[in-house]
């Protein structure tokens, strides 16, 4: 399959510790890549490298479009983003003060540059609704869309954050931790949307801390461990590969 | 039947329409005085209560449209619609530039940048006698109608226009976008923003409302003078716009309104003056915390910002 989004032998120190120390992944067209690892592998910071939240020392990040490569490494932000990629946070990252409706409404009015025409109101853009409509149904918040986001469940605003990096139609999504801090049933509906959105074919890359959600979506596992990977391979031979036992729970 | 910021600026406009046949010119005069001072208020706000960025800075802009207006007309023999277009234009690069310098910094950064920008202009306007008139001012800038009531209505005009603009702007993608930077500016990155470039457009729009105001306060005073840029000026207008309440859109322009009635009265009354402003905005914060219209509108269903 052809890849999406290549990552290559990035390195990132934090003066002498090397939080993410040489690695490189592939994540291809409709696949979903798990990553895995204990706290301080280095999960979140390959994350926020990929994101240009963190710029590495070391390496490149591309995506692979169909006009050709693409240089994401050292790029703003808001520049990758409106490239396709998107990510929601392990801490739903949200704008509590606007409600659901404003929340993926503003989303849909940066990943399509609305924002240079002054003179309409924000609500009444063409197409902007209905997308934001069809958004919250997706994730199961129809119902909440005129409530503000500080007024959500820590699970409803989950469901929110990863609704609004679909916004941008991604190319490739990155979930922190989607099903942390979550109740069971909760877990089960974004367990539900992960893989309703693999169905539409939408690549992933999910960091994960519940090993049992990771086996069952992912195509392929990554394991981390002090910054490097570990382990990779199918679901069940990552399970299985006693190494992973080490960098879990040592000996 | 819930609050709507247009229909509340209609009906402020309408009585203030009204109210020069009620008042007499002394009163009118104030009222003129106040809503310009509301005009920056609300100029201010653009910045403050929808993008989320304090300005401690913004008797620069005030003060740069007055003191522009006032050269235009007095040393350059410009008529006054040519004086308040040029003001326009000195405000507006006053803003870009002090904009990009000041916005590489957030929170009490920023406010202390625009705060030593703000006082550099009080500065230059203090010491550049021969086109400033250093700490005399200028005098003898020409009132526009002549008239205190008919030019009141031009004030009135230019201000309803200068705000309905505004709130077009904050009613659309973009004043959405500010809302977005203001509540979480990491997470607008995120969604695609370019967050820098939309807060100095931002800070730009704001420098400018608070500059037409100041360009037409120069003319009801018949003169400038460099009060109009201390810092204590660019104090009272983030007073105004606490007083009035920064979560709804009317409320600053009502908050410069009773600041102007508030100066009149306890300047009237004691020589401490400034001492009454200090303790009403802190009873004021401590009671009423969204404002005087801000307490209002919530009474009423409205929604704050």
């Amino acid at each position: 399959m052809r890849p999406v989004l290549v990552v290559e032998d990035v390195r990132k120190y934090y003066g002498r510790v090397a939080a993410v120390d040489g690695v490189s992944l592939t994540i291809e067209e409709e696949s979903v890549v798990g990553l895995i690892g204990p706290n301080g592998a280095g999960k979140t910071t390959l994350l926020d490298i990929i994101s240009g939240v963190v710029r590495p020392d070391t390496g490149r990040v591309k995506l692979v479009t169909e006009e050709g490569e693409v240089d994401l490494t050292g790029r703003p932000i808001s520049y990758i983003t409106r490239m396709g990629v998107s990510r929601a946070f392990q801490i739903p990252n949200v704008f509590s003060g606007l409600t659901v409706l404003d929340n993926l409404r503003t989303a849909l009015v940066a990943s399509k540059r609305l924002y240079t025409r002054p003179t309409r109101s924000y609500e009444s853009l063409p197409g902007v609704d209905e997308e934001a409509h069809r958004l919250a149904s997706l994730v199961g918040l129809e119902d909440r869309v005129e409530v503000k986001a500080s007024g959500l469940s820590h699970g409803e605003r989950k469901l929110l954050d990863i609704a609004m990096a679909l916004t941008t139609k991604p190319r490739v999504l990155l979930l922190d931790e989607p099903t942390a801090g979550l109740s069971a049933v909760e877990k089960g509906r974004i367990v539900e949307l992960i893989e309703g959105l693999k169905r539409r074919g939408i690549p992933m890359l999910v960091v994960e801390h519940d090993l049992d959600v990771v086996f069952s979506v992912s195509d392929r596992v990554v394991a981390m461990h002090e910054g490097k990977v570990l382990v990779e391979g199918r679901p069940e031979e990552v399970r299985s590969d006693p190494r992973l036992r080490v960098a879990y729970f040592g000996e | 039947m819930k609050p709507s910021d247009y229909w509340a600026l209609v009906l402020v406009f309408a009585l203030l329409a009204v109210a020069p046949a009620l008042a007499g010119p002394f009163y009118t005069r104030l009222l003129a005085t106040g809503i310009l001072y509301g005009t920056a208020a609300v100029g201010f706000n653009v910045l403050f209560g929808y993008t989320g960025l304090l300005s401690f800075g913004h008797a620069m802009f005030w003060g740069a449209g007055a003191y522009t207006v006032a050269i235009g007309m007095v040393k350059m023999g410009l008529s006054f619609p040519a004086s308040l277009a040029l003001s326009l234009l000195v405000v507006g690069v006053i803003a870009l530039v002090t904009g990009f310098l000041s916005l590489r910094h957030t929170r009490i950064y920023f406010a202390m940048l625009t705060l030593a920008f703000g006082q550099l202009l009080y500065a230059i306007a203090l010491k550049w006698r021969s086109m400033t008139g250093a700490d005399e001012g200028i005098y003898g800038v020409p009132r526009p109608l002549g008239d205190v009531v008919l030019y009141y209505y031009l004030i009135l005009g230019v201000s309803l226009v200068v705000l309905l603009a505004l709130l077009k702007i904050l009613k659309s993608p973009l004043g959405l976008a500010f809302r977005s930077i203001r509540d979480n500016p990491f997470r607008a990155e995120v969604v695609g923003y370019p967050v820098n470039r939309l807060r100095l457009l931002s800070y730009t729009i704001s420098g400018l409302a608070t500059g037409v105001a100041g360009s037409l306060y120069a003319p009801l005073q018949t003169s400038v003078n460099p009060e109009s840029l201390y810092w204590t000026f660019s104090a009272a207008i983030v007073f105004m716009a606490i007083l009035g309440g920064s979560r709804v859109f009317i409320g600053p322009f009502i908050g410069g309104l009773l600041y102007v009635f508030i100066q009149d009265t306890a300047m009237g009354a004691t020589e401490y003056w400034l001492l009454a402003t200090g303790i009403t905005l802190g009873a004021l914060i401590l009671l009423l915390p969204e404002g005087i219209v801000g307490y209002i509108w919530r009474r009423l269903g409205g929604r704050l910002e």
